[in-house]
C-alpha cells in the first residue's frame, strides 16, 4: 500500500492495542458503524473495516483484534500482530486505556518498532473513567516523552474522536507529502513514563475491590446463579404478556389484509396462500420469537457490558479445568449464546490447541438465537408459571453446560493430551451499563436479525412442505423417521423438523407447526396457548416438550457453524465430530428421559 | 521473605524478584506487566483455589495457580 508518485486519495488506518482498551468503540465512532462491543478482553476476534470522508480523502479504518504484543501467541493476537509487521495501513492508532497506561504506551513503542514514529497516533481512551477512578495523565507531557502524537479520547462519549479523525488526515497528508524524515521513538521505560505523566488520587479500584469481594468469593456462583435465574424470570413473565398482546393485533389484522386483499379483487388461490401460508407463518414467527428475545437480549447484553463475564469465567475455571477444558472457553459459550458460528471464531482467543479445539467441538452445546426461542416457547407452554419455568430454565441449562464439559472430559479422555495450560485474564472494572444502548443494540442485532431470517428461512421452508404435501413425499419422511422418533421420545415430525432447519435452526418451530396444522393452513391466531393447543393435538406431553428441549439443545450444528467449524479447524474428522458427538449426545439423553418418563 | 506468588495470602502484595513461568506463559505474564520490581497483590482466589486474581498497578489479572508458581515475590516480612 505504499503510495508511489501518482496522488493518492485512499488512505488506510488501523485502530491497534491492548484487548479491551475500547477500540471497537472508537472504531464505531470513528465510522458511524456498529461493531459490537463488550467489557471483556477478546470480543473482537475479526478485524471489522469501516471508513470515513474528509475532504476529497477517503479513510479506510481497520480495528484489529486487541493483542498484548505485536508476537502475541493466540490466534486474534497474532493477526493484529501480523497486520502491523506487514506494515498494510497508512497510520496506526494505538488505543490506550488511560487506566493502564504502561501497557499502552508498551505497545505503543512497540509499533514504533514497525513504523516510524510519525506514522503512529496515540489515542488514550477511557480518560472519563479514568478521572472518575482519580488518575489525571498529562497528554503534552506524553507526547514529548514518547515521542508520538497524542490524542485523548472518552470514545463512548464522543470526546476526543473529531481530534482523532483531524489526527489520522494529517498524518496521511503528511506522509503523501514525503516528509520521510525518520523522527525518533523514545527509549524511556514505559513505567517510568507512566509515573511521570500521570497523577494519582486516592485508591483507584476502592469499589471495584469491595464488588469483586463478593463477586469473585464463595457467594460468586450463587450470586451469577441468582442473576440468571432472575433474568429467566423477567424473560417467562414478560414474553408471556408481550405474546398476548402480540396475539391481539395478529388475530384483529389478518382478517383485515384478508379482507383488503378480497376487495381488490384478489382470487382464492392467491387471498389463501398469502393469508394461510406466508402471512400466517410470519406472524406465528414473531409472535412466538419475538418477546422471549426482545427481553432476554438487552438483559444480557447489560451484564456483558457491566463486566460480569470475566468473573464468570474466573469463577468456573474451576470447573472448566477439571474437565480438561479452559475457563476462557465460558467467554466463547457466551458468544455462542448469540450464534454458534461467532461462538466457534471467538474460540481464537484459546491460545492452547487442544483445549481450543474442545470449545470448537463443543460450542454448538449452547443453545443459539436462532434455538433459544423454541426453548423458551415450549418452557412457557408445558411446565408454565413463572416460578416453574426459571426451575425449566436452570434445567435446560444444566443440561447445556453439564453436556459441554462431558463432552470435553470425552475428548480429553479420548486424546490423551495433557490438560492444564496457563491461564491469564485481564478483569476489567465494572462498568455502570448504559441500558437505553443495549436495548437499541440488541434489538438492532440481534432481535432483528434473528427474526429477519427465521421469517425469510420460514418462507421458503413453507413453500418446500407444501410441495412435499402435495406430492405426499412428507408424509412419507416423517413416517420413515416416525420410529426413530419415537424410540428417544420425539416423532417422525420433529425429527424431519429439525432436519429441514439444517440451514437455520430459527424454522424447526414453524416447519413442526405446519406440519402438525394438516393441509400446510394455519388458521389459528398465533400465540403461545394456540401453540399449546396444536401441539398437543399433535400428540405432544411434557416428556415430549423435555425431550424437544434437550434435543435443541443436543444436535448437529447449523450448516453456517459447521462451515465455521471446518474452516478454524481445518479437519474434516473435527467437522464430523462436531456433528456426530452432539447428536449422539441428544438422542441418548432423550432416550433417557423418555424411558424414566414412562415410570413416573 | 522470598515466596511464590501462588502462595501469597489474599490482601498480602510484594514485590516481584524473578519471572521462572516458561516460555508462552512467560512471556504473557511479562506483556501484562509482571516485571521485575512491580508491586503485585494477591487480590481475591477462587472457590476452587484453582486460580487468583492479581492486582497490578491498579489493574486486576486472573492468573491459574501453576502460572502464578513461576514467579517470585519478596514480601515485607
Amino acid at each position: 500500500m505504499k503510495s508511489g508518485a501518482s496522488r493518492k486519495i485512499v488512505f488506510t488506518a488501523a485502530l491497534a492495542g491492548n484487548p479491551n482498551v475500547g477500540k471497537s468503540t472508537v472504531f464505531n465512532r470513528l465510522t458511524g458503524r456498529s461493531a459490537h462491543t463488550g467489557n471483556w478482553a477478546g470480543k473482537t476476534v475479526v478485524s471489522a473495516v469501516g471508513g470515513f470522508k474528509r475532504g476529497n480523502a477517503c479513510f479506510t479504518v481497520v480495528d484489529l483484534p486487541g493483542a498484548y504484543s505485536l508476537r502475541g501467541k493466540s490466534a486474534d493476537e497474532a493477526a493484529a500482530g501480523g497486520f502491523i509487521i506487514r506494515r498494510e495501513a497508512d497510520v496506526i492508532v494505538a488505543v490506550a486505556d488511560a487506566g493502564s497506561l504502561t501497557r499502552g504506551v508498551k505497545f505503543a513503542l512497540e509499533v514504533a518498532s514497525v513504523y516510524d514514529p510519525s506514522e503512529i497516533i496515540l489515542c488514550v481512551n477511557l480518560l472519563d473513567e479514568a478521572r472518575a477512578r482519580g488518575i489525571e495523565t498529562n497528554l503534552p507531557k506524553l507526547s514529548e516523552m514518547t515521542g508520538l502524537t497524542v490524542i485523548g479520547a472518552s470514545a463512548a462519549n464522543g470526546e476526543g474522536i473529531d481530534e482523532l479523525r483531524e489526527a489520522i488526515a494529517r498524518k496521511c497528508a503528511e506522509k503523501e507529502r514525503g516528509g520521510r524524515e525518520r523522527s525518533l521513538a523514545a527509549t524511556a521505560d514505559p513505567a517510568r513514563i507512566k509515573k511521570l505523566c500521570q497523577t494519582v488520587r486516592g485508591k483507584p479500584d476502592g469499589l471495584d475491590r469491595k464488588i469483586d469481594k463478593i463477586i469473585l468469593g464463595v457467594r460468586g456462583i450463587p450470586i451469577m446463579a441468582a442473576l440468571f435465574g432472575l433474568i429467566l424470570w423477567i424473560t417467562a413473565s414478560g414474553a408471556n404478556l408481550l405474546s398476548e398482546g402480540l396475539t391481539w393485533v395478529f388475530a384483529a389484522a389478518l382478517p383485515a389484509v384478508r379482507g383488503l386483499l378480497e376487495a381488490a379483487g384478489a382470487g382464492a388461490d392467491l387471498t389463501g396462500f398469502l393469508c394461510d401460508g406466508v402471512l400466517a407463518v410470519v406472524c406465528w414467527v414473531v409472535s412466538v420469537m419475538l418477546p422471549p428475545m426482545a427481553i432476554f437480549f438487552p438483559l444480557f447484553t447489560l451484564l456483558e457490558d457491566a463486566g460480569l463475564l470475566p468473573r464468570l469465567a474466573f469463577n468456573l475455571d474451576g470447573v472448566f479445568k477439571k474437565a480438561g477444558a479452559h475457563g476462557k472457553q465460558a467467554l466463547t459459550m457466551c458468544m455462542g449464546l448469540g450464534c454458534n458460528a461467532a461462538g466457534v471464531t471467538a474460540c481464537r482467543i484459546i491460545d492452547s490447541g487442544g483445549e481450543r479445539r474442545k470449545a470448537v467441538l463443543t460450542n454448538v452445546f449452547t443453545p443459539c438465537n436462532g434455538r433459544f426461542p423454541l426453548l423458551t416457547a415450549l418452557t412457557l407452554i408445558f411446565f408454565g408459571g413463572a416460578a416453574r419455568s426459571v426451575a425449566a430454565g436452570f434445567l435446560a441449562a444444566a443440561v447445556s453446560v453439564g453436556s459441554t464439559l462431558l463432552a470435553c472430559k470425552l475428548i480429553s479422555l479420548a486424546s490423551r493430551e495433557k490438560g492444564a495450560s496457563d491461564f491469564t485474564l485481564a478483569l476489567p472494572p465494572y462498568r455502570r451499563p448504559r441500558v437505553l444502548r443495549a436495548v437499541a443494540e440488541s434489538a438492532r442485532d440481534k432481535t432483528a436479525r434473528v427474526l429477519l431470517r427465521a421469517v425469510v428461512a420460514a418462507a421458503p421452508a413453507g413453500a418446500l412442505i407444501w410441495t412435499l404435501r402435495r406430492t405426499g413425499a412428507l408424509d412419507g419422511f416423517t413416517a420413515f423417521l416416525e420410529p426413530a422418533g419415537a424410540a428417544i421420545g420425539l416423532d417422525g415430525v420433529i425429527l424431519a423438523a429439525f432436519l429441514l432447519a439444517f440451514p437455520a435452526n430459527e424454522i424447526v418451530l414453524p416447519v413442526m407447526l405446519m406440519c402438525y396444522s394438516g393441509a400446510g393452513v394455519l388458521r389459528e391466531a398465533p400465540g403461545l396457548s394456540e401453540l399449546s393447543d396444536i401441539l398437543r393435538r399433535g400428540g405432544w406431553s411434557a416428556p415430549t416438550a423435555a425431550c424437544v428441549m434437550i434435543f435443541s439443545i443436543c444436535h448437529f450444528p447449523c450448516a453456517a457453524t459447521l462451515a465455521t467449524i471446518f474452516k478454524e479447524t481445518g479437519s474434516v474428522k473435527s467437522t464430523l465430530l462436531a456433528a456426530v458427538l452432539p447428536t449422539a449426545f441428544g438422542a441418548g439423553l432423550c432416550a433417557i428421559v423418555n424411558f424414566a418418563a414412562r415410570f413416573v | 521473605m522470598e515466596k511464590r506468588l501462588s502462595d501469597l495470602r489474599t490482601g498480602q502484595g510484594g514485590i516481584i524478584k524473578k519471572l521462572e513461568a516458561a516460555g508462552a506463559a512467560g512471556e504473557r505474564l511479562e506483556e501484562l506487566g509482571f516485571t521485575r520490581g512491580s508491586f503485585v497483590e494477591a487480590a481475591h482466589r477462587s472457590l476452587f483455589g484453582d486460580i487468583a486474581a492479581y492486582s497490578l498497578c491498579g489493574e486486576v489479572f486472573a492468573v491459574r495457580e501453576e502460572t502464578a508458581e513461576g514467579i517470585v515475590v519478596e514480601t515485607g516480612g
